[in-house]
């Protein structure tokens, strides 16, 4: 298992599997190495200051973690008061843990290379600063998500140079 | 194996050597010091024994020249020269550096010693070429001929006891050195001769009873050395070890057994203590062995049989267990306390107070004495004063207090830093010294005292010190401060500016200080723990640094504080005490559009966390309802609790909605996302599960500064210019609303603002009454008075206002808003309701005439009485030009019955006077043509008037101090005291002022 984590977190090519979350009408797929966890909505300290994208700390468990909506970080409209809401806890490369918060979880698919493709340009600018590429299903299309690269851009200042880097 | 020894070795040595840099200079104060001279060389001696053990040859070598070069030393009595002393110190510096190497990469690194070898071996021959003449070349006084005094007695009857004579009496020869204890161990596992013990191996040695790795070591060295000169069976006696000497595996003296404990204590890993740790690996023959005569125990150090070494990574790991269960206490507290349960409780109690105790045992297996990194301090300053040519002691006090070893490893190199400053700025060169009337030698003062959950930390020199006009043109000229700042800034405030990056105001740069980096970092580095640094200096005399710093980091105690329905942590320490600062309090000053809370004379520059952290108006609670504003929004609201902090230089206010308590926190790290943001200094998680940020406040003091740079040195010049802020300028005024008009009357009149159910308002036979705090009052219906009707509603608001015991009920609208305005009547009123027309917000607001209301409900509240009329009136002379203060006070004389002659500023009432005498002058002091002084001084000179008492009534009274000017006045009372005033007149004036009717209904 190990083994796959360090040749997947850099490249797609090897068989994986994704964790299909959807935010807005677009579906997105997290490598399930990458999520720890999903968890409903939980009691969250608002941080003042802190970036847009920022929701607030949650305490799992003993754990702080940062809550990011996912929304926000793609330029969809912020999230209604009464909207249903789910967090995917993911870990990063540099080891912290930060909680994505989607609109709701589908299921655990398998990466399937020969419906892999490329980012396509029509996507919005932000959707091709994380995605690392599409997978195409009947009736749908994933983006498939880079969770460091994700991360880094909702890090003031840092997006810029850290958009590259994984 | 191997690993392991190595890694023994590398501990024992490095303690050893923590030593050895003291030890050296102490000698070169002390060269005589024979005793000294022999723990160095023994030192020396055991690292070189060690390692040709292990095989280490560069290190050997290195070890091997600077033992020669000690033991000739000791050899011809010689007295060390600081040449030989700086010598001896790089040899000890190479071989920690080597130490250092072996510790990172598991190998000697590739180092030419050569040179310093040969130095080494010169110095040698030097030694004995300068001894020989003076004295005979003493024999090598061998480390072994002074017997452990401990061993001769104790030996035969423990050994009798141990059952194992021979192997007692073996041991007694070859290993003669070591404690009687130790050899009974070894008795004890059977290990009797050299070869034996060599068999055996380090493994098994280091888990005898009594033995510390170090004593393997040796043991180990000793046996093999013993092994390798034939004497395998440990038949030969004693007298073989000076030949071992030279060899690398020379025995080690008696002496060591103490000083390797000893070292233990102070450096390196933390000690805890030892809990049997080591049992014996022969448990039948325990009795035996410890049945050694309690004689002997006395001579080992408790610290090194009683304890343990415990990895540092270990007790971080147990630290934040730790943690974890402080905040799971917390938790199960509250807990605990709403189950109401009785057994509950003393459960909690108890799981309560043992978690308390386990945190602060702990904590303190966590700390080191600070002597840890003090001990390289007399080094540097030796290096820098020689390099300099400066005389300079190091005094040390508290070396002993102890801190949590993450912090001390912290304050590691801003302490160098520091210290290298003191010696290259602040003491001055000993011809200089002596110029200034100074000892050549300067004195380095370091001392650490502990001080309610801090630690202060004290550097201080007795240099030049530091002129703070210097360090003001330096941050002139760099754009720091404007001139005026500069001007208006204290001393002190200047001299904080040191830890600004840029400035150093050394005029030479050298290479040891003085580049303008580094003041700055010292800061940062020890903020970063938490901690504080403070700066004082007097020209002349010297400078302090004083570093303030927390026990510990892991766990704080923290202020829990609201701002608009948040809940922030403020860290304790830099909290210097709370202040309860209501909305209308008198203490509020705004400058600049900037708040400023008055304290203890002092302004005190208030940073609004709801501001600052743009946290918007939250409706409150449903609970305190009754009491929501409608204007809230759009006013700065200065009210709640100041936390004031204080980081060092400039203390601050920190004003919050509420405090909500003190807990234990256990500091978390933020995430990334938080990173730049430097008033964050963590979070943590409250005893309801929530997390909670931690400020912190050196973050927090540079969001003061960026906004308030300019206002803060503005401040500092407005300090006690108390005129520009008196109550004449600045008063409470209460706004009420009725229908859309707005109305000011002054706080001074209002006893308390009420809110109540409308329902609570009874009809009586003389109208509408309140029953209110025991007694009935009168109700007045401002709708009423103005005509325009009140919009009805469950909840009224009623302003009590009062005169003595009386008081009466005014209904209104809605209240707007209390502030601290100057009241600037624009507009004369026609009504006699009102005093005039006032722009307050930017709106036309009517300010009443209390007085005027109050007739309204009861003539009688100022009546006079007819008795008093047909006497003879007091005549007072009032002159006051504000025509605010004429309407507020004279109704007050008039209630005295008093004939009041009115005159609108000091001529006129001296007009006034050249043709009438009155009884009594009231005066205002600021008034234009002539002021109160004038009046009074022109009162004084007229001999028919002289008599007469003046009073100033005014805001601002002249100083304590300004005895003349105080002096013409009989007294001084404040404009908006009128209980004062009341009572001076009665006082005064005596029957004639009639009060009958002026206490009560």
């Amino acid at each position: 298992m190990s083994n796959v984590i360090q040749t997947e977190t850099r490249e797609v090519h090897e068989p994986t599997e994704l964790l299909t979350c959807l935010v807005g009408d677009q579906w997105i797929g997290l490598k399930v190495q990458n999520v720890r966890e999903v968890v409903t909505k939980q009691l969250r300290t608002e941080m003042p200051l802190a970036p847009a994208c920022v929701m607030g700390l949650i305490n799992l468990r003993g754990k702080v973690i940062t809550e990011i909506e996912v929304r926000t970080v793609v330029g969809l409209p912020p999230r209604g008061e009464d909207m249903p809401l789910h967090v995917a806890i993911v870990e990063t490369g540099n080891g912290e843990d930060f909680g994505l918060i989607v609109d709701d979880v589908g299921a655990v698919v398998e990466l399937d290379l020969d419906n892999f493709e490329k980012t396509p340009r029509s996507l919005s600018q932000a959707w091709l600063q994380v995605s690392e590429g599409v997978m195409k299903q009947e009736d749908r299309v994933i983006v498939v998500v880079n969770v460091d690269r994700f991360i880094s851009m909702t890090i003031p200042n840092a997006s810029a140079d850290r958009s590259d880097g994984a | 194996m191997d690993e392991e020894l190595l890694s023994e070795f590398l501990t024992e040595s490095n303690e050893n050597l923590a030593e050895i840099e003291q030890q050296l200079m102490d000698l070169e104060d002390n060269p005589q010091d024979t005793e000294l001279l022999g723990a160095i060389f023994r030192t020396i001696h055991t690292v070189k024994g060690s390692c040709g053990f292990i095989g280490l040859t560069k290190l050997e070598k290195v070890a091997h020249a600077g033992e020669n070069l000690l033991s000739r030393i000791r050899a011809t009595n010689f007295a060390v020269t600081e040449d030989i002393v700086s010598l001896l110190l790089e040899d000890a510096d190479a071989i920690k550096t080597i130490l250092q190497h072996l510790e990172a990469e598991g190998t000697e690194p590739d180092v030419d010693h050569s040179q310093l070898i040969s130095r080494l071996h010169a110095a040698e021959r030097l030694v004995e070429a300068m001894a020989s003449g003076e004295a005979a070349p003493a024999a090598e006084p061998a480390p072994a001929a002074a017997p452990a005094p401990e061993a001769a007695p104790a030996e035969a009857p423990a050994a009798a006891k141990a059952g194992t004579p021979d192997a007692a009496t073996l041991l007694a020869g070859w290993a003669a050195e070591y404690d009687q204890e130790l050899r009974d161990s070894l008795a004890a596992a059977s290990l009797a001769t050299p070869q034996q013990v060599v068999d055996a191996g380090f493994a098994t040695l280091k888990e005898l009873n009594g033995f510390t790795p170090a004593d393997a070591l040796k043991l180990l060295g000793t046996a093999k050395a013993a092994v390798a000169a034939g004497n395998g069976d440990g038949t030969a006696s004693a007298p073989a070890a000076p030949e071992a000497a030279s060899a690398p595996q020379a025995k080690a003296p008696p002496a060591e057994q103490e000083a390797a404990p000893a070292a233990e204590v102070k450096q390196g890993e933390v000690e805890a203590p030892k809990a049997a740790a080591s049992p014996p690996p022969v448990p039948v023959k325990k009795p035996a062995a410890k049945a050694g005569p309690p004689a002997a125990q006395p001579h080992r150090k408790p610290s090194s049989a009683g304890s343990v070494r415990v990895d540092v990574e270990l007790l971080d790991e147990l630290m934040n267990q730790v943690g974890e269960l402080v905040l799971t206490r917390n938790r199960l507290m509250q807990m605990v306390t709403a189950s109401g349960s009785m057994e509950l409780m003393r459960m909690g109690r108890d799981v309560d107070q043992i978690t308390e105790q386990l945190q602060e045992k702990l904590l303190r297996t966590r700390m080191q004495s600070i002597q840890t990194i003090w001990s390289s301090v007399p080094r540097i300053t030796r290096d820098i004063g020689k390099q300099l040519e400066k005389k300079i002691k190091v005094v040390m006090h508290g070396e002993d207090t102890e801190l949590d070893r993450t912090i001390l490893s912290a304050l590691k190199d801003p302490l160098t830093h520091i210290i290298r400053n003191s010696c290259d700025h602040g003491i001055e060169q000993p011809a200089v010294r002596r110029e200034r009337g100074k000892p050549e030698e300067g004195t380095l003062t370091l001392s650490a005292k502990q001080e309610s959950g801090f630690i202060l930390i004290n550097i201080q020199d007795d240099g030049a010190g530091i002129d703070p006009q210097k360090i003001k043109d330096k941050a002139i000229k760099m754009g720091v401060l404007t001139e005026e700042q500069a001007a208006a800034m204290p001393d002190k405030a200047a001299l904080q500016l040191i830890f600004n990056a840029g400035l150093s105001t050394a005029e030479k740069v050298s290479n040891i200080s003085g580049r303008g980096v580094g003041m700055d970092v010292v800061k940062t580095s020890i903020e970063k723990v938490g901690g504080t640094t403070e700066i004082m200096s007097e020209v002349g005399k010297g400078t302090t640094l004083r570093i303030r710093i927390p026990l510990t980091l892991a766990i704080i105690s923290a202020m829990i504080v609201g701002v608009r329905g948040h809940r922030l942590a403020v860290p304790q320490m830099s909290v210097q005490e709370l202040l309860n600062a209501p909305e209308h309090s008198d203490d509020w000053r705004l400058i600049a559009g900037r708040p400023f809370y008055r304290l203890r004379g002092k302004l005190l520059p208030i940073l609004r966390l709801c501001d600052s952290l743009n946290l918007p108006e939250r409706r409150k609670r449903d609970g305190d309802s009754d009491k929501v504003n409608p204007m809230e929004d759009q006013r700065q609201v200065n009210a709640g609790s100041i936390v004031v902090v204080d980081m060092g230089d400039q203390p601050f206010g920190v004003l919050v909605d509420e405090i909500i308590g003190a807990e234990e926190i256990v500091v978390k790290p933020l995430g990334v996302h938080f990173e730049h943001m430097n008033f964050y200094g963590g979070c943590s998680i409250l005893g309801d599960g929530r997390v909670v940020p931690i400020m912190d406040c050196n973050g927090l003091a540079s969001m003061l500064q960026k906004t308030e740079e300019h206002d803060v040195a503005a401040a500092y010049a407005m300090e006690d210019d108390n005129a520009r802020f008196g109550q004449e300028s600045l008063q409470h005024t209460l706004i009420y609303r009725q229908g859309e008009q707005r109305y000011a009357i002054p706080m001074a009149l209002i006893e308390r603002l009420e809110n109540f159910e409308a329902s609570r308002i009874e009809r009586s036979s003389k109208g509408e009454v309140l029953q209110y705090r025991g007694s009935v009052i009168p109700v007045l219906r401002w709708g009423d008075l103005v005509g325009i009707p009140s919009e009805d509603g469950e909840d009224i608001y009623c302003l009590i206002l009062s005169d003595g015991h009386k008081r009466m009920a005014l209904q209104v609208e809605d209240v707007v808003d209390i502030l601290e305005i100057p009241l600037d009547i624009k507009m004369m009123s026609d009504s006699p309701l009102f005093l005039g027309t006032a722009v307050i917000q930017d709106i036309a607001t009517e300010v009443v005439d209390v007085f005027e209301v109050v007739k309204q409900v009861d003539p009688n509240w100022f009546a006079r009485n007819k008795r008093e009329e047909e006497e003879v009136k007091t005549k007072v002379l009032y002159a006051e030009d504000a025509p605010f203060f004429r309407n507020l006070v004279v109704p007050v004389l008039e209630t005295l019955n008093l004939e009041i002659w009115q005159a609108a500023d000091g001529a006129e009432a001296v007009r006034i006077l050249e043709e009438r005498t009155p009884d009594l002058i009231l005066t205002d002091i600021e008034m234009p043509h002539m002021d109160g002084y004038e009046l009074a001084t022109w009162v004084k000179e007229h001999a028919h008037l002289s008599e007469i008492p003046i009073v100033a009534l005014t805001a601002t009274p002249p100083d304590e101090d300004d005895e003349a000017r105080r002096s013409l006045f009989t007294e001084i009372l404040l404009k908006f005291d009128r209980q004062s005033i009341e009572e001076f007149l009665r006082e005064h004036l005596g029957d004639t002022v009639m009060s009958d009717d002026f206490g009560g209904l």
